[in-house]
């Protein structure tokens, strides 16, 4: 009998710390599942955590863009454009205005909805994130002057990041898609002053390049310089086109501030 | 005839601070250069690189030369003059292992075209980012519409694309040594588990032999008392002289 005890007790001894140990590791495992479970939760739901797309917010932008002699463009602007040596440029005003949040139906949520504006005329509406300091781009719908409220035009489930609020020098990202070009962001300078249009403004300056997969060539190229609690205040783009030259489009802001909505859709 | 010694003595300082200002200007004039053999800039122009080339060589510690050609030389010749010229340096003493940059620029009526040449660049971990900075730069600056354009843009074109490549081996041995202090850590993390559950399973178990050999010298020390039996000796018997068989006699008395 007491032997038959004594195997026993050894018998719990051993299965004891065991359960112990399986149910630390359980309770271990859930915890950090539901912290993940959080963690992406609070992902999906943090729409525009900051006051930078709220709806009525106006960026006015004025325009140059120079196109080379080589490329063929009809231009519909009321400017003529002036003839340079190389191309033309034309000079226009483009606004762009946040409308507040709108139904989309990729993201199948709702996200702040930007419309820009050129010489008055809705072009084109934009998917735009301002979430912990980084600016996300979702897509763009093209507008129909037709059919005003269509939403035709390609979103993307996963956002191009177009600025990162706690990035450093030298921090680089990229945006990849199958059968599209790599979009490849670096940061090439940090709280830097820049002067536009008479404003001073402290910005960090983004190099973007869209290489070609495959060859490794330059389709497009960027320079962002992003002010906190602004936006874009600066952009200088180059569009790359035959023998190496490029339609260069130039933004630089002229006001930003809160106004009511833009009615006028042409 | 020598100079009498006091002059001679009076002379020395001025003369050793000549001597180092000569020094100065020279190591100056082998650190960047502007080649432009045929006249396409203007003075102007050249006073706007030459002080962009300043700048980039105080803030990011790399040497800019330009190389202005049109049908007097080529971009070949632009390069090898560019390298020749290093090779001197090299053989003087006076080379320099910063990243150098050669920008060759062809002057043409219909287009300009630009061509990029370095040495010394920095490592990266990603062999193909300072191919993509390098081809970036070169497509950005070609595709300016004019020389003038170019001219004025290019220090803005130029720092940002080289405060990347300066800074990017510091920012990857950042990440690094992060990735490393976290592998550590979570390496700890998980011996500390291992110690923690051969803990819970050894003592235990210790526990339990320590109990059993206790248990066990208890009753090895407890006295034993064994019943006595009865066996009668044999008068005879088959087999062994002792009763080791149940084969026995007994005779009645």
């Amino acid at each position: 009998m007491k032997l038959k005890q004594l195997h026993a007790k050894s018998l719990l001894n051993l299965i004891t710390p065991l359960l112990i140990i399986g149910l630390q590791n359980s309770s271990h495992a859930q915890e950090t599942a539901a912290k993940e479970k959080e963690k992406t939760k609070q992902k999906a739901i943090a729409v525009d955590s900051s006051e930078l797309l709220k709806k009525g917010n106006t960026w006015t932008y004025a325009v140059s863009v120079q196109i080379p002699n080589e490329v063929k463009f009809e231009s519909t602007l009321r400017d003529e454009g002036e003839k340079t040596k190389t191309g033309m440029i034309y000079r226009f005003e483009e606004i762009q205005q946040s409308i507040g949040l709108t139904e989309v139906e990729a993201l199948k949520r709702q996200a702040p909805q930007i419309n820009v504006y050129i010489e008055d005329k809705l072009t084109k509406k934009q998917i735009l994130e301002y979430r912990e300091g980084s600016l996300l781009y979702y897509g763009t719908y093209n507008h129909d002057p037709k059919n005003p409220e269509l939403k035709k035009g390609m979103i993307s489930i996963k956002p191009v990041i177009l600025f990162r609020g706690n990035s450093a020098v030298a921090d680089k990202w990229s945006w990849t898609a199958t059968g599209l070009p790599e979009f490849q962001f670096r940061v090439v300078d940090k709280d830097i002053e820049i002067e536009v249009h008479g404003k001073k403004y402290t910005a960090d300056k983004i190099q973007m390049d869209q290489v070609m997969v495959g060859s490794k060539k330059i389709a497009q190229s960027k320079e962002i310089w992003f002010a906190k609690d602004i936006g874009i205040v600066k952009e200088r783009e180059k569009s790359y086109v035959s023998n190496g030259k490029a339609i260069i489009k130039t933004l630089e802001l002229k006001s930003f501030k809160n106004s009511p909505l833009i009615d006028k859709i042409k | 005839m020598s100079l009498p010694i006091r002059l001679r003595q009076k002379m020395k300082a001025p003369l050793i601070l000549l001597s180092i200002l000569i020094l100065i200007n020279s190591l100056q004039a082998a650190e960047y250069t502007i080649r432009d053999e045929e006249d396409l800039i203007t003075e102007e122009q050249e006073k706007i690189i030459a002080k962009s080339q300043a700048e980039i060589l105080a803030e990011q510690d790399t040497i800019v030369s330009f190389a202005f050609y049109q049908i007097g030389t080529s971009k070949l010749n632009t390069r090898l003059n560019w390298e020749a010229a290093l090779e001197k340096a090299k053989e003087d003493g006076t080379a320099s292992d910063k990243f150098q940059l050669l920008i060759s620029v062809g002057v043409f009526s219909t287009q300009n075209t630009v061509d990029v040449f370095y040495k010394n660049p920095p490592a990266l971990q990603d062999v193909d980012d300072l191919g993509t900075c390098i081809a970036s730069l070169e497509q950005s600056l070609g595709s300016e519409p004019e020389v003038n354009d170019l001219v004025i843009n290019a220090p803005d074109i130029i720092k940002g694309r080289l405060s990347y490549l300066k800074e990017r081996p510091l920012y990857e041995a950042k990440e690094q040594k992060s990735a490393q202090d976290t592998r550590t850590k979570e390496f700890t993390k998980y011996i500390m588990w291992l110690v923690k559950i051969a803990l819970i399973i050894i003592i235990p178990i210790i526990a339990f032999l320590v109990f059993w050999y206790m248990m066990s010298s208890i009753n090895n020390k407890r006295t034993h008392r064994f019943p006595t039996t009865k066996h009668a000796s044999p008068k005879s018997r088959l087999g062994a002289p002792y009763a080791g068989t149940s084969i026995s006699q007994f005779t009645k008395k």
